[in-house]
């Protein structure tokens, strides 16, 4: 069953051609199918006459939800919404593709896609009590990039405040959202998530990844769900202590460019702190000709985990366009892109907080 | 194709362009069996299905798609190139079963040339990103047809392609400096290294609207421009589309405008009333010039003392900046012809004294079926005529998939015949595909032997995009 949104959504995609151009998938992989047309199209044949649905699940996971296609559409089609929809079928159906049941079974079990119990004895420290700011580094960072949270921790360190890191076992239901789509077990599990952060009494919740920070910010106020606490970007809310002046920075020479989050330009509107930290470091920064809400997506996290192979081409193909600008090193501010992007052949990968870390 | 010889030639295909590069899954096969062309869209849209290929094939080199034709001439399987399938002439369709060989993998810049101004790319890069690319650089292709973000550097090569500067800077073929082409027998060909010479007839002509009939273009050289200084737009009304054809081909002798688009009384009227509040009759033409700021003050000079001579109303720029900056609008959805109606671009070309007859003869043929109406305007202009862009639309066609068929292909019929009978030709810029195939023969005469026997020669086995152009 899809909703009358997706159905009319559908309807225009299934004959259109127009975004393919932006879709981080189809660049990257040159798959016809790796776009908004082909799956509309799917869709379109299985509602009409049915049974075709265990034939393209693999179809419809191959998708980073970056809304690229969205951004891109004159009309203003959100593709997302069907492929949402369909994920949401196929998981009720019992028809979700082996590898991505594996990161489903995971996310069940431990609450990250990467089927790792996080040791939050090992961030004891970190971990206080009664703090005014609570910082939610999520699963990502604490697994994949440890050093780029301590990096963070240190900032607000040395900005004199009294943070302590929110406990990551307990998931923001981002990718739960992507890969299960808006179903009832999903939501439960996210007013568990905003009661254990509630409960911390904090003013304010730091997010450092920007797929965490739009559920808090965007979907739970719109399920309802409610986070006693003001819900920040890590990358505003650093801009905002540089500009009160917390932060002593030494400037730095060199040339970078910098990698937008789909998720923090797109869906939460946000370009220009990162922008606003580099410029304060003192770096030279060449824009690429995909970036601000035009960027492209590096495959995230929830994709890597089922299908790295196209994530790799994805980050491959990101991580030459950065190099063309002629930069020396490539800033994310994002723990997810970080992991994506870090360690390939065209240009090196450096965090923006720990970039900041080392020059304050 | 039996299950023995299925697996036989899908374990071939593997050994060639490496395993996870060919499928013969039914959601590869499925969004490979529809490109832009109404009438397979017209079957998705009734729940019908429309012809499939026995297997997908991605490679990723010159010597990956030799392979494949090599395996696929051997067993005499079809072989159908697959750019962006954004054709609107059912020229990919793999109507006969067999290998789609989709390009979309070779999507590489091999060499940009900042000294001769050239840019050599793989054919199946999407041709709006090779824009970018030179954008980033501070140049252009200027090759900017509307499906620009849809359809694949071999694609536009492959139907001889038109971009909305072209009175300017050219088709395609004026664009293209060489070519890399794969043939059925495997071996990879190039053209000459530049395109102007008295080296033979060019090579380049045989293989630029050949519609993956003889060959798998791979790799393609073309011109870079630098961006203009300055693009200057000016609306005109005439008081008939007479006078504005004249206007224009005047323009393009001593002006040379990048954009002249001259709108029949029928699109004027929707139109006119969007530019100045009320409506008018006549012939609305909207002009960009460009180039350098002092070049350009001249030839707007020179524009308005030509358009003055043939009495028309000077509409100022307004129109012109608001239509480039939202030219690809009207192609996404809910603002672009689409379902359920019945629709197609008739697209021709011929000399400034057919045009009209053209004109005449094709809304007369078109709107004499019931229903049936009909709207044009003139772009692309070249010294001695223009082409006319066409569109048929009927709201209500019929439900029934076979019935609508027919119908369709009557009203392409009477509307090509139409051009043919008074010196146009079967089209302009969209190709021929399956739509048009037929009809080529009419306009080609015993000349059709030419294509007949350059394709018995390259593909002996008729491997090549079956039932496609006539051939
Ligand atoms: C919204 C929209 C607007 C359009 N506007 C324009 C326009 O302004 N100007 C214009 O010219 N066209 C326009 N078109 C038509 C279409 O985009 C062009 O015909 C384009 O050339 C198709 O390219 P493709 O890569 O999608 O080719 P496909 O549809 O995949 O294939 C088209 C034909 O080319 C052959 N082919 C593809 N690649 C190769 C190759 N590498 N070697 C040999 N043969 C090959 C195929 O076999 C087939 O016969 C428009 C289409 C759409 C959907
Ligand atoms: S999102 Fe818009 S541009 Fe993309 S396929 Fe759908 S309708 Fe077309
Ligand atoms: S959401 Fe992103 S990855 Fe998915 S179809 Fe749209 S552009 Fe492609």
């Amino acid at each position: 069953m899809l909703t009358y949104e997706a159905k009319k959504t559908i309807n225009a995609c299934r004959f259109c051609w127009m975004c393919r151009h932006v879709c981080p998938v189809g660049v990257a992989t040159g798959k016809e199918n790796n776009g908004p047309r082909a799956k509309a199209m799917f869709l379109y044949l299985n509602e009409k006459k049915g049974n075709l649905e265990g034939e393209i699940a693999q179809d419809l996971y191959e998708c980073a939800l970056c809304n690229a296609c969205a951004a891109n559409c004159e009309t203003g089609y959100e593709p997302a919404i069907y492929i949402r929809e369909a994920r949401a079928n196929l998981a009720a159906g019992g028809l979700v593709p082996e590898k991505v049941e594996r990161v489903i079974d995971a996310l069940e079990r431990t609450g990250n896609v990467y089927g790792a119990n996080i040791d939050m004895q090992a961030w004891e420290k970190e971990c206080k009590k009664d703090c005014g700011v609570l910082v939610y580094a999520g699963a990502a960072a604490l697994i994949k990039t440890p050093e780029n949270v301590r990096a963070f921790l240190s900032l607000l360190n040395k900005a004199g405040l009294n943070a302590s890191l929110a406990n990551a076992n307990c998931s923001s239901v981002a990718a739960e959202y992507d890969l299960l789509g808006d179903v009832a077990e999903v939501r439960e599990k996210a007013t568990k998530c905003a009661s254990e952060l509630s409960s911390h009494g904090a003013e304010k919740l730091i997010v450092l990844d920007p797929s965490d920070a739009v559920m808090f910010k965007q979907k739970y106020p719109a399920w309802g769900i409610r986070v006693d606490m003001e819900v920040v970007t890590a990358t505003s809310f650093v801009a905002g202590l540089i500009d009160a002046g917390k932060l002593n920075i030494r400037r730095q020479s060199g040339h970078v460019t910098y990698h937008d989050p789909c998720r923090l330009a797109r869906d939460l509107d946000e370009t220009e702190a990162a922008r606003h930290i580099i410029a304060a470091m003192g770096y030279e920064l060449s824009e690429m000709l995909e970036s601000r809400k035009l960027t492209r997506c590096c495959g995230g996290q929830v994709l890597a985990a089922h299908a790295p192979e196209i994530v790799e081409k994805m980050a491959a193909s990101r991580a030459e366009e950065a190099a063309r600008t002629g930069a020396e090193i490539l800033v994310t501010a994002c723990p997810g892109c970080f992991a994506n992007l870090d360690g390939g052949e065209y240009i090196e990968v450096a965090d923006i907080f720990s970039l900041l870390d080392r020059c304050t | 194709m039996n299950d023995f010889l299925l697996n036989t030639v899908y374990f071939e295909l593997g050994d060639a362009v490496g395993r996870e590069n060919v499928s013969i899954r039914t959601a590869d096969k499925l969004s490979h069996s529809m490109d832009y062309f109404w009438l397979p869209r017209m079957y998705v849209d009734r729940g019908e299905f429309p012809p499939e290929a026995d297997f997908v094939v991605y490679p990723g080199s010159a010597q990956e798609v030799s392979k494949v034709l090599v395996i696929a001439n051997y067993y005499k399987i079809p072989v159908y190139t697959w750019g962006g399938g954004s054709g609107s002439q059912g020229g990919a369709l793999p109507v006969k079963g067999g290998i789609i060989l989709d390009t979309k993998r070779m999507n590489k810049v091999l060499d940009f040339d900042e000294r001769s101004m050239t840019v050599t790319v793989e054919a199946g890069m999407i041709f709006g990103r090779l824009e970018w690319y030179a954008n980033e650089r501070g140049y252009s292709l200027m090759h900017y047809p509307s499906s620009i973000n849809c359809g694949t550097v071999g694609g536009f090569l492959a139907h001889n392609g038109i971009g909305v500067l072209s009175t300017k800077y050219g088709k395609i073929d004026d664009q293209c400096l060489s070519l890399e082409v794969v043939v059925p027998n495997g071996q990879i060909l190039q053209t000459s290294p530049v395109p102007k010479h008295s080296s033979g007839p060019s090579l380049l002509g045989v293989f630029i609207g050949s519609e993956g009939t003889f060959g798998v273009i791979t790799k393609a050289t073309f011109k870079l421009f630098k961006m203009p200084e300055v693009r200057k737009f000016r609306a005109f009304l005439f008081k008939s589309v007479t006078d504005g054809i004249n206007a224009g081909r005047d323009l393009v002798h001593r002006v040379k405008p990048s954009i002249i688009r001259l709108y029949d009384e029928a699109e004027t009227v929707s139109l006119i009333r969007k530019v100045i509040g009320f409506a008018k009759p006549g012939a609305f033409m909207n002009v960009a010039i460009e180039g350098d700021a002092d070049n350009v003050e001249l030839d707007e000079k020179h524009m308005l003392e030509i358009v003055g001579k043939y009495g028309a109303e000077d509409l100022g720029a307004d129109y012109g900046e608001k239509w480039w900056e939202s030219r690809l609008t009207f192609f996404y959805p809910d603002k672009c012809l689409d379902f359920p109606d019945m629709y197609g671009t008739i697209d021709t070309v011929s000399t400034y004294s057919n045009i009209e007859k053209i004109y005449d003869a094709m809304k007369a043929a078109v709107e004499s079926f019931e229903g049936v109406r009909f709207i044009a305007h003139f772009s692309h202009w070249y010294e001695w005529g223009c082409m006319m862009y066409d569109r048929f639309i009927m709201d209500n066609p019929p439900e029934d998939p076979d019935e609508a068929f027919r119908l369709h292909n009557e009203i392409w019929n009477a509307g090509v015949r139409a051009a043919l009978e008074n010196g146009g030709v079967i089209n302009d810029h969209h190709g021929v595909g399956i739509k048009l195939g037929r009809l080529m023969k009419e306009q080609y005469g015993p000349s059709m032997e030419v294509f007949e026997g350059i394709k018995e020669k390259l593909d002996p086995n008729g491997i090549m995009n079956p039932y496609k152009m006539g051939v």
